[in-house]
């Protein structure tokens, strides 16, 4: 019996790196739109949402992430011109940012600590082995800086982009009801927060709740990763 | 469009160069937004083109991760039975990281102001 025409198709398409391209940003629309429609609840993060979708398309029909990322490669690339782009909404702050430059720095450090520290502590309560410890440290940083830290502290690059994503994730979509619960008001201070926490994916957020979260988290976010990216190797 | 895209393109550019020459170990595009703010501190301006596309870029920043993050099911699979531990230790430390940084930025900024300008 022959295959369904279907099945010929799908093989056809399957390797074109235009399907994926295609997939990768009607499942951002589709989980943008289902965010919408739940009230912009930060539980329904669209990067958590699209990514799960297509982790499903690609458990179901059995592609690899090579020929995925052929595809999504397109977007990815946009990352480098992004990063940029958020220099020019700070560029636009910098009379604000003048007057702020020991909460920033002191918060900075602060922040950094507190995170390399407190991941330190609980990997060994864990007794997690000594590889994934050292993969997980630089978790908070954005992921070309943690993984190029996890290579020269003996952690597996691979291991610490899990670390970075479920970091960038997680710190997504418990920022606002963290400090809705705890009463925290100040936005600069939440904003900088979400971007040396949770990197990228926590600007990201910051910019959907305000534009000056979101400048704030920028400014947190290429801080962390010079701070990281330059310090980390030197003292671990 | 093109235009701004073209002036976000060449601090990057510049940036990816920069790290190469020096051996630093940070992406190019950080080290770009540091030589963007460098040239914002001379003088320099941003064309209002880039601006706009700066604008459209951030407004789906979410979206540039989506690649990266769509194999983490590839990636979660390499961690095994510590997979769990690694879940309850993201969750505890991200939240312990979000307020230490947010309290210490609102007390030094209540501290800062009481001084006399």
């Amino acid at each position: 019996m022959n295959p369904p025409p279907v099945f010929d198709l799908w093989v056809f398409l399957k390797t074109k790196p235009l399907l994926w391209l295609v997939l990768t940003l009607g499942s951002w629309v589709a989980a943008r739109r289902l965010q919408d429609a739940v009230g912009g609840a930060p539980w329904a993060n669209p990067v958590a949402v699209s990514s799960i979708l297509l982790g499903v398309i690609l458990w179901l029909t059995g592609a690899s992430y090579e020929e995925f990322f052929a595809g999504a490669q397109f977007v990815h690339f946009l990352l480098g011109p992004a990063t940029i782009a958020l220099g020019i909404t700070l560029i636009e702050h910098m009379q604000a940012l003048r007057k702020l430059v020991i909460p920033v720095f002191g918060a900075l450090i602060a922040g950094v600590v507190a995170s390399v520290a407190s991941t330190w502590l609980l990997c060994h309560v864990a007794q997690l082995p000594a590889d994934i410890t050292l993969s997980m440290l630089p978790k908070s940083a954005t992921a070309p800086v943690a993984m190029a830290v996890s290579e020269s502290i003996g952690g597996n690059p691979s291991i610490s982009m899990s670390g970075v994503l479920l970091t960038g994730v997680t710190g997504a979509i418990i920022v606002t009801p963290l400090f809705n619960l705890l009463g925290f008001k100040n936005w600069r201070a939440r904003g900088f927060a979400a971007g040396l926490t949770a990197h990228g994916i926590g600007t990201a957020r910051a910019y959907q709740v305000s534009a000056e979260a979101g400048v704030y988290a920028a400014l947190a976010l290429a801080l962390a990763a010079l701070l990281q990216g330059l310090l980390l190797p030197l003292v671990l | 469009m093109i235009e701004g895209f073209l002036v976000l393109l060449s601090f990057q550019l510049a940036g990816e160069a920069l790290a190469h020459v020096a051996h630093l170990p940070i992406p190019g595009p950080i080290i770009g937004l540091v030589l963007l703010l460098g040239w914002a501190q001379l003088g320099g301006g941003v064309a209002e083109s880039g601006k706009q596309v700066a604008l459209g870029l951030l407004s789906n920043l979410g979206l540039m991760f989506v690649p990266v993050a769509a194999g983490i099911s590839f990636q979660l699979r390499a961690l095994g039975n510590a997979a769990w531990h690694v879940g309850w230790i993201v969750v505890v430390t991200t939240a312990f990281t979000l307020v230490v940084t947010a309290a210490v930025f609102a007390w030094l900024c209540k501290i800062t102001q009481r001084e006399p300008q």
